[in-house]
C-alpha cells in the first residue's frame, strides 16, 4: 500500500493525494494507530472485521494506482484529500494493528502450550487435578487433556472444562502424596523466550487460578473437617501435614499448602457459605451434597441431624477461618489465644459425634453464621470475653428454662452440660483461692492474679466460641446478642 | 441392701447435689442474691481482680516498721484486710465478710441479741446456720415445706428444690429397691432436670429413672421419698420355673431348696431394719456431699400413709429411735398436688411413704466460698 502510495505521489510530482491535506493529518494518523495497536487481536482475529479491512486494503490500493495512472491532478482537491486521508488512516491503522497484541495471541499461545508445555509437564511426570463444582476431585493425565480456545469466553478449556478450576498436580514419590505442580510449570515456562510465555500467560493465570481455588477448597472441605487443629500449626509445618483425600473414586495422600493468605477481600465470600462460594461462586446457601458427605462421614450416627451438623460445620469452618485469619495477622496473647481456641474447639468438634443431644432433630429450623458476622464476633470478644461469656451464658440458659416442652428435654440436656462444662472450665481455671495461697504467706502479693489471668481468658474464649455456635445455631444471628 | 440398689441411689444423690453446685456458682437461692450472684459471677470471669486501692495501709500500720514498703503499697495483713472488708462499704465487691446476716435474710432468733453478724461467720462450725433447724418447724399439712427464709435455706428462687422418689418392694421376701422409671423419680426446675440428664449422659449412665418438673410450691424443699408398696411381688424366674417342674416330675435337685417358702411376716420385720440403714446412709451421703459444708443431712421425717397401719407401727418405732423429728399422716391430710408428687398411687392403694426432709442449706456464692 505504501509503495502503491508512493507511486500514485511520484508519478505526478506536482498532485498528489497527500499534496494538499493539512497538520490534522497527524493526529488521524496517531488516532487510528492507537486503536490499532489497542485492538490489535480482535481486528486481526475476527473475520467480521479483518475480511473487510483486507478487501478494504485492496480498494485502496486499486485507486491509489489508478489515481497515478490517470493523473489525479486532474480530481478535484476534495476527492483528492479524501484520498489521502483514507490512505493515512489506513497505513497508521495497520501499523497499530501489527504493533498490537497481534504479534503474540492467546490462540497462538494455546498452539503453543499445547505443543510444547504438555510434552514437557507429561516428561516431567505433571498431571492435572480437577476440583469440580460438586466437591469432586479427580486426575487428568496430559494423555487425556483435549486442550480448547474460546476465544467467545478468552477462556481456556480442557475437556470442555474451563482451566481454572485445575491445578498442576505431581506425585511425590518420596512421600507417596500428591503435590502441587504449579513450580515445575513456571520452571517449564521460564525456559520459552518472553514472547511465547507471553501468548501463553492466560493459561498460567487460569492455572494459578485454579491452584488458589484448590487451596481454599483443600482447607474448606479437607483440612477443616479433617484434621481442624493442623491450622493451629505455623505454615511451614502445615505445608509437610498431608490428608486421604478421594481421588478418582480411590483415596489417596493429598498435600496442598494454605491459601496464601486467608484474609478474605470479597463481600461476597464474606455473606455467603464458604464452602459454596469456593467451588462455584454462585449464589447457593442450601447445605450442598458435598457438605452432607463430610457430615455423615464425620457423624455417622447423627443422621437425623445433619441438617443440624451441615449448619454446624459450616459455622465452624468460617470461625476457624476467622481464628486463623486472627492468628496471621495479631502476635503475642492474642496469637496464642487463637491458636489454643483453634486447638480445643478442633478436640471438641471431633467428640460432638457423641453429643447428639447438643443438636436439633432435622425438624426444627437450624441456621449458620457467615464470615462477616464472625470477624465481628471474634473481635468483640477477644476485647470483652467477660461481658460476652456472661451474656452467652444467660441466652443459652433462657434457652433451657423457657421451652420444657417433652420434645425438648434432650437438646434442653446437651445445652445445659455445654454452659456447665464451660462454665466449670473458666471458674478451675480463673478463681482465686485466697487458702491455698496464704498458707505459707501472710501478705497478699499482688502478682497473685496475674498468673491465671491467660489461661483464664483463653478458658473464656474456648467457651464462648463453643456456646456462639451453639447459639447461633439455634437462634437468627440477629437473635444472639453479645 | 444390694450393692447395686444402694449404689443406684447415692449416685442419683451424688448427681443431684454435683448438678446443684455446679448451678450455684451463676444462679441464687433467692431472688434478692441474683444482683450478688451477677456481681461475684462477673468478678470470677474478670479474673477476681479488686481494686487495691481499697486495701491501701498507711505507713505505721504496717507490723514490720523496717519494711522496705511504703505508703500506699498493696501490702495488708490478713487481720488488716479482714477489718478493712468489714468497715469499707464496697457495694462492688462480693466478699461475704462485708455482707451481714440480715442482708441475707437471716431470721434466727439470736441474731437480734447479737452485734452486726458477717455472713462469712455463718458459715463456721459454730455459726448460726447449725443451730437454725431446730427453731423452724417443717409442716406438711399446711404446705410449708420449708420455713426457712434465708439465702442459704430459704430456696425462695425455687430453682434448687427437688424430690427424688425412690420405690422399695418386696420381692421373693427381700426389700429391693425398684429402679424402674415407673417408680424411679426426680422433680425438680428445668435447670436442674437439664443439667441432671447431661450429668447423667456424660457419665453414660444408662437412666432408668423419670425426670419431671416439680410444682413451684415444693421447690424450695430438698426431698427424698421412700415409697413403700406393702403388696408382695413374686418375682417369677428361671428358678422358680425349676420349683415348680422338680416336685411333679417326683425329682430332686441339691441345687434347688424347695422349701424355702417365703414368709409375709418375715419379711415385714426385716423391713424397719431395712428401712433405718437406708435412712441413715442417705443422711451421711447428703452430710458430706451436699452444697454446703454445713448440712446436718435430714431434718426430718414425715411418714404418709393409707391404709397401712400395720406397716406404719412396724416402722416407726426404729425411726424413733433415729432422733429426727417424725410424724404420721394420713395421706388424705394433704393436698391433692403434693400426693400426686409424693406418691400418686396412694391416692388409690394402701401404702406408706416415708418423706426425708433434707437440710437445703447452700453456701452463698456457690462453689466459691
Amino acid at each position: 500500500m505504501l509503495f502503491s502510495a508512493l507511486i500514485g505521489g511520484k508519478i505526478i510530482a506536482m498532485k498528489g493525494p497527500f499534496d494538499s491535506i493539512s497538520n490534522e493529518s497527524f493526529i488521524v494518523a496517531i488516532i487510528f494507530a492507537i486503536i490499532g495497536h489497542l485492538s490489535s487481536n480482535r481486528l486481526s482475529n475476527d473475520s467480521r472485521i479483518s475480511i473487510p479491512l483486507y478487501i478494504s486494503s485492496i480498494i485502496i490500493i486499486l485507486l491509489l494506482l489508478v489515481s497515478g495512472f490517470t493523473g489525479i491532478h486532474e480530481w478535484p482537491n476534495y476527492y483528492r484529500n479524501i484520498l489521502g486521508y483514507i490512505t493515512l488512516a489506513f497505513i497508521s491503522l495497520c501499523a497499530g494493528i501489527l504493533s498490537g497484541d497481534m504479534k503474540s495471541p492467546p490462540w497462538m499461545g494455546n498452539l503453543l502450550f499445547k505443543q510444547h508445555i504438555l510434552p514437557q509437564m507429561k516428561k516431567n511426570d505433571l498431571m492435572f487435578l480437577h476440583w469440580d463444582g460438586e466437591g469432586v476431585m479427580s486426575i487428568i493425565e496430559i494423555n487425556d487433556v483435549v486442550m480448547e480456545w474460546i476465544e467467545s469466553r478468552k477462556m481456556v478449556t480442557i475437556n470442555e472444562l474451563t482451566l481454572d478450576q485445575f491445578s498442576p498436580v505431581c506425585f511425590d514419590e518420596r512421600r507417596g502424596v500428591l503435590t502441587p505442580g504449579l513450580e515445575q510449570l513456571k520452571e517449564i515456562y521460564s525456559i520459552y523466550p518472553t514472547l511465547c510465555e507471553n501468548s501463553m500467560k492466560t493459561h498460567l493465570k487460569l492455572l494459578e487460578k485454579g491452584y488458589k481455588r484448590i487451596c481454599w477448597l483443600n482447607l474448606l472441605q479437607i483440612i477443616i473437617p479433617k484434621s481442624p487443629s493442623s491450622l493451629a500449626q505455623e505454615r511451614k509445618w502445615m505445608q509437610t501435614n498431608s490428608n486421604v483425600a478421594k481421588i478418582n473414586e480411590t483415596s489417596r495422600k493429598f498435600s496442598w499448602p494454605l491459601p496464601e493468605s486467608v484474609q478474605i477481600m470479597k463481600h461476597s465470600m464474606l455473606t455467603k457459605p464458604l464452602l459454596n462460594y469456593c467451588l462455584s461462586e454462585k449464589d447457593r446457601d442450601d447445605i450442598q451434597p458435598i457438605e452432607l458427605e463430610i457430615v455423615e462421614q464425620l457423624f455417622p450416627k447423627l443422621e437425623s441431624r445433619s441438617q443440624a451438623y451441615g449448619n454446624l460445620l459450616r459455622s465452624f469452618t468460617h470461625l476457624l477461618v476467622v481464628l486463623r485469619q486472627e492468628m496471621e495477622l495479631t502476635s503475642g496473647s492474642t496469637k496464642k489465644q487463637c491458636r489454643i481456641s483453634i486447638t480445643e474447639l478442633s478436640q471438641w468438634f471431633k467428640s460432638l459425634n457423641l453429643q447428639q443431644e447438643l443438636f436439633p432433630e432435622n425438624g426444627r429450623e437450624t441456621y449458620f453464621v457467615n464470615l462477616e458476622q464472625w470477624s465481628s464476633w471474634v473481635e468483640k470478644s477477644l476485647i470483652q470475653p467477660a461481658t460476652v461469656f456472661l451474656r452467652l451464658h444467660d441466652l443459652l440458659s433462657e434457652e433451657v428454662t423457657s421451652d420444657d416442652s417433652d420434645h425438648q428435654g434432650d437438646l434442653n440436656s446437651g445445652i445445659a452440660g455445654l454452659i456447665n462444662e464451660c462454665t466449670r472450665r473458666v471458674i478451675e481455671t480463673a478463681s482465686f483461692r485466697p487458702k491455698d495461697n496464704f498458707d505459707n504467706d501472710d501478705y497478699i502479693v499482688s502478682s497473685f492474679i496475674s498468673d491465671a489471668g491467660g489461661n483464664r481468658k483463653i478458658a473464656m474464649l474456648v467457651g464462648i466460641w463453643k456456646m456462639l455456635l451453639l447459639a447461633s445455631l439455634l437462634k437468627k444471628k440477629e437473635e444472639v446478642t453479645i | 441392701m444390694r450393692p447395686q440398689d444402694s449404689l443406684f441411689i447415692y449416685s442419683n444423690i451424688l448427681a443431684l447435689s454435683r448438678v446443684i453446685k455446679l448451678l450455684s456458682i451463676r444462679y441464687s437461692q433467692d431472688p434478692d442474691g441474683d444482683e450478688y450472684m451477677n456481681n461475684q459471677f462477673k468478678f470470677t470471669l474478670s479474673g477476681g481482680k479488686t481494686n487495691p486501692s481499697n486495701f491501701i495501709v498507711p505507713k505505721d500500720r504496717i507490723a514490720d516498721n523496717n519494711s522496705s514498703k511504703e505508703v500506699g503499697e498493696v501490702a495488708p495483713t490478713i487481720a488488716e484486710l479482714t477489718r478493712k472488708l468489714t468497715n469499707i462499704s464496697m457495694p462492688q465487691e462480693t466478699h461475704l465478710a462485708i455482707l451481714s446476716a440480715p442482708e441475707i435474710g437471716c431470721h434466727h432468733p439470736e441474731l437480734a441479741s447479737k452485734e452486726t453478724v458477717p455472713v462469712v461467720s455463718l458459715h463456721d462450725l459454730s455459726g448460726l446456720c447449725n443451730t437454725c433447724p431446730s427453731s423452724f418447724k417443717i409442716d406438711i399439712e399446711n404446705g410449708i415445706f420449708n420455713p426457712y427464709h434465708c439465702w442459704r435455706r430459704g430456696h425462695r428462687a425455687e430453682r434448687f428444690g427437688f424430690v427424688y422418689n425412690i420405690g422399695l418392694q418386696n420381692v421373693s421376701g427381700e426389700w429391693i429397691i425398684n429402679n424402674n422409671k415407673r417408680h424411679s423419680k426426680i422433680s425438680s426446675s428445668q435447670l436442674v432436670l437439664a443439667s441432671l440428664r447431661s450429668d447423667f449422659s456424660r457419665k453414660s449412665k444408662n437412666t432408668e429413672i423419670k425426670f419431671e418438673l416439680l410444682d413451684k410450691r415444693m421447690a424450695s424443699a430438698m426431698m427424698i421419698v421412700i415409697k413403700i408398696k406393702s403388696k408382695k411381688v413374686s418375682q417369677y424366674d428361671e428358678v422358680d420355673e425349676i420349683k415348680s417342674i422338680l416336685p411333679t416330675q417326683m425329682l430332686v435337685s441339691s441345687h434347688v431348696e424347695l422349701n424355702s417358702v417365703f414368709s409375709d411376716s418375715a419379711s415385714k420385720e426385716k423391713l424397719p431394719e431395712f428401712l433405718s440403714n437406708l435412712i441413715e446412709s442417705i443422711g451421711q451421703k447428703w452430710r458430706t456431699n451436699s452444697p454446703s459444708k454445713n448440712s446436718m443431712g435430714i431434718l426430718s421425717m414425715s411418714v404418709i400413709h393409707n391404709k397401712s397401719k400395720d406397716l406404719v407401727d412396724s416402722i416407726m418405732p426404729s425411726l424413733i429411735n433415729m432422733n429426727l423429728k417424725i410424724k404420721a399422716i394420713e395421706w388424705s391430710k394433704l393436698e391433692v398436688k403434693f400426693i400426686e408428687i409424693i406418691d400418686n398411687t396412694l391416692k388409690t392403694e394402701a401404702g406408706v411413704s416415708v418423706c426425708l426432709f433434707l437440710d437445703p442449706i447452700m453456701d452463698v456464692g456457690g462453689d466459691f466460698n
